[in-house]
């Protein structure tokens, strides 16, 4: 099969992916509990109010119909109106979107910068005392509650050493706020990433370097850095780009997290609010996006795979 | 296996000897806490509020003045009951489903993994959020909601497994000579996919603790005064300063317990599978 036929499979699974994402989150989100309607009414507003928002908010309407019009009105482009903001969700959700997709992003390169090398590293020098540190580390990090980890950085840079400020966006990242605001949660969030990434290079590493051509390019006297840059690297850094996929997926849950922490306005935070707010739409939009961001990432990431390695055949 | 070999093997592997020490600990926490708490988890007492540890309250006591070690030895309860409730319900929902598909192939095969496919689409802590959401804040939704995350790793675990042996011949020699598909299941299946299942138990307990801390932590898990170690670091976020303690001691307790459960599966991993990647 050719790249542009099974780009095309991939993209035409989104379609029933993407309904039954919604089919479960509609479903999930009318066995909650309780009349929506009176939560977003004024306190002690009259039974009449109550009525006409229901009617305004199309929660009158049988269960079916809201489902049929919500799956229906999502493919045209129409996430509905958020209860709450009184906005279309699409409105609401890009710009957060956007600012976690930053958070996100900046977090996994911090990862992957760092944690490649110490993988790396860890292997080579496996057994030693290197090694035997970093992947102490290295379970420390997959241990460790991430509010943990955050709630000290706060602590310790931004309340005791007041060296970087702890809370909201300072705008884009390429200016001098932007990037003074985005340094601490997307380190807080990428060290949990690390930490993964640092133990399937490792391991990778080491199932490369114990293969025969990395035994024949030693023999042919080439130099040890580039039988590691050059031969080993390259092969065992395949199984690590399909984890990065999968490992963004992780990032942006635990974004809610970080996000709630360092008061960034990020899709993460606003499904958790739009949660707790019980704002139907919002929360659809907002979780519907995020799994649409997610599966894009992880097609990308099995394009970059597949020309990584040619071995691989399309299926 | 002898008393002898037993010692050996925790002679020989450390990590496991350290892993099963820690949770031997927890649970005998969690088992006695009643009798090991010096005071009540739930008494308030606004005189000694906010006081650093000492050797009366040893991890100092909290903004209404509860005794922080007695509330940590009470929520061991808790977050050891979500942490394996979750894994069992994944593993056998997961391993169940997985299992049939694998064997029935054909439609029954394409809708369960469609639908893993739609789980695995939604990051684990929002799924887990959207579903003690809809269900409600209690800790039966806790498990449900972090133990649905677990199954599409199960479910493929297993399948994959059953893909394997389908095709072998001494199943074709076993279905011929009549032996029942459930029996197939039990003697052949369960016994080839038995240590990834494992493994990814024992991992996936430390992550599962880890999820209902986040959750507890956003305040969508177990309600207050509950005393849950997320709950009692969210409580404790306000007094970071002022406090840091509130907030060090029950997140360290959580790191120890995740940190016993990732030794053990580690080890696991490299005995058994080292191949696998989790």
């Amino acid at each position: 099969m050719g790249i542009k036929k099974y780009v095309l499979k991939r993209l035409l699974w989104f379609v029933p992916l993407i309904f039954l994402v919604q089919t479960l989150l509609f479903f999930l989100l009318a066995v909650i509990p309780g009349d929506i309607s009176v939560l977003i009414a004024t306190p002690n507003a009259p039974p009449e109010t109550i009525e006409a928002l229901r009617e305004e908010l199309g929660l009158n309407r049988p269960l079916i119909i809201q489902y049929l019009d919500y799956v229906t009105s999502v493919f045209r482009g129409d996430m509905g109106k958020s209860f709450i903001f009184r906005l279309p969700v699409s409105e609401v959700v890009l710009g957060r979107l956007v600012n976690s997709l930053e958070l996100v992003t900046v977090g996994m390169i911090v990862a992957v910068v760092v944690g490649i090398p110490l993988g790396v590293i860890a292997a080579i020098k496996k057994d030693s005392l290197y090694d035997r540190s970093i992947c102490t580390g290295v379970l420390f990090g997959i241990s460790m509650p991430l509010f943990f980890i955050e709630l000290m950085v706060i602590l310790i840079f931004g309340l005791y050493l007041e060296w970087l400020p702890v809370s909201q966006r300072g705008g884009p990242i390429w200016t001098v706020e932007g990037l003074r605001h985005i340094i601490l949660p997307s380190l807080c969030l990428a060290s949990i990433c690390l930490a993964m990434i640092v133990r399937l290079t490792r391991s990778s590493m080491l199932d490369v370097l114990s293969e025969d051509y990395i035994l024949t390019a030693r023999s042919k006297g080439l130099k040890e850095r580039v039988v590691i840059l050059t031969h080993a690297l390259k092969n065992a850094m395949i199984p690590v780009i399909t984890v990065i996929g999968l490992q963004y997926g992780f990032l942006f849950g635990n974004a809610v997290v970080t996000e709630v922490i360092f008061d960034w306005p990020g899709i993460g935070r606003l499904a958790y609010e739009s949660i707790i707010m019980r704002d139907f739409p919002l929360i659809r939009g907002a979780v519907l996006s995020i799994a649409l961001i997610f599966i894009v990432i992880n097609l990308l990431i099995d394009l970059i795979y597949l020309r990584l390695d040619p071995r691989i055949e399309y299926e | 296996m002898e008393k002898r070999e037993i010692m050996d093997f925790f002679e020989k592997n450390k990590s496991i000897s350290i892993g099963v020490s820690i949770l031997l600990i927890y649970l005998i926490a969690a088992i006695f806490a009643p009798f090991l708490s010096p005071h009540d988890p739930y008494e308030q007492d606004l005189e000694v509020r906010l006081q650093g540890p000492s050797w009366r309250y040893l991890f100092g006591t909290d903004q209404f003045g509860r005794c922080v070690f007695s509330r940590v030895l009470y929520g061991a309860r808790i977050s050891i009951m979500i942490g394996v409730a979750a894994v069992l319900f994944g593993l056998i929902i997961g391993s169940g489903l997985g299992i049939i598909a694998g064997y029935r192939g054909g439609l029954t095969d394409l809708v369960v993994m469609r639908f893993m496919d739609v789980l695995m689409s939604i990051p684990a802590l929002i799924l887990a959020l959207a579903v003690v959401a809809a269900l409600g804040r209690s800790i039966p939704n806790m498990i449900l909601a972090i133990g649905i995350n677990a199954l599409p790793k199960f479910a493929r675990l297993s399948r994959s497994s059953v893909l394997s042996i389908r095709t072998m011949e001494y199943i074709e020699a076993s279905e011929a000579i009549g032996t029942k598909a459930l029996d197939i299941i039990r003697f052949h299946v369960l016994k080839n996919c038995f240590s990834p299942l494992l493994i990814y138990s024992t991992l996936y307990t430390a992550s599962a603790i880890l999820m209902a801390a986040a959750l507890s932590f956003l305040g969508l898990g177990v309600p207050p005064p509950t005393a849950e170690w997320g709950l009692m670091t969210a409580e404790a976020r306000m007094y970071l300063r002022q406090a840091p303690y509130l907030v060090i001691f029950p997140s360290m307790v959580i790191l120890v317990l995740v940190l016993g459960f990732n030794l053990i599966g580690d080890r696991l991993r490299d005995m058994l599978d080292p191949k696998l990647r989790f």
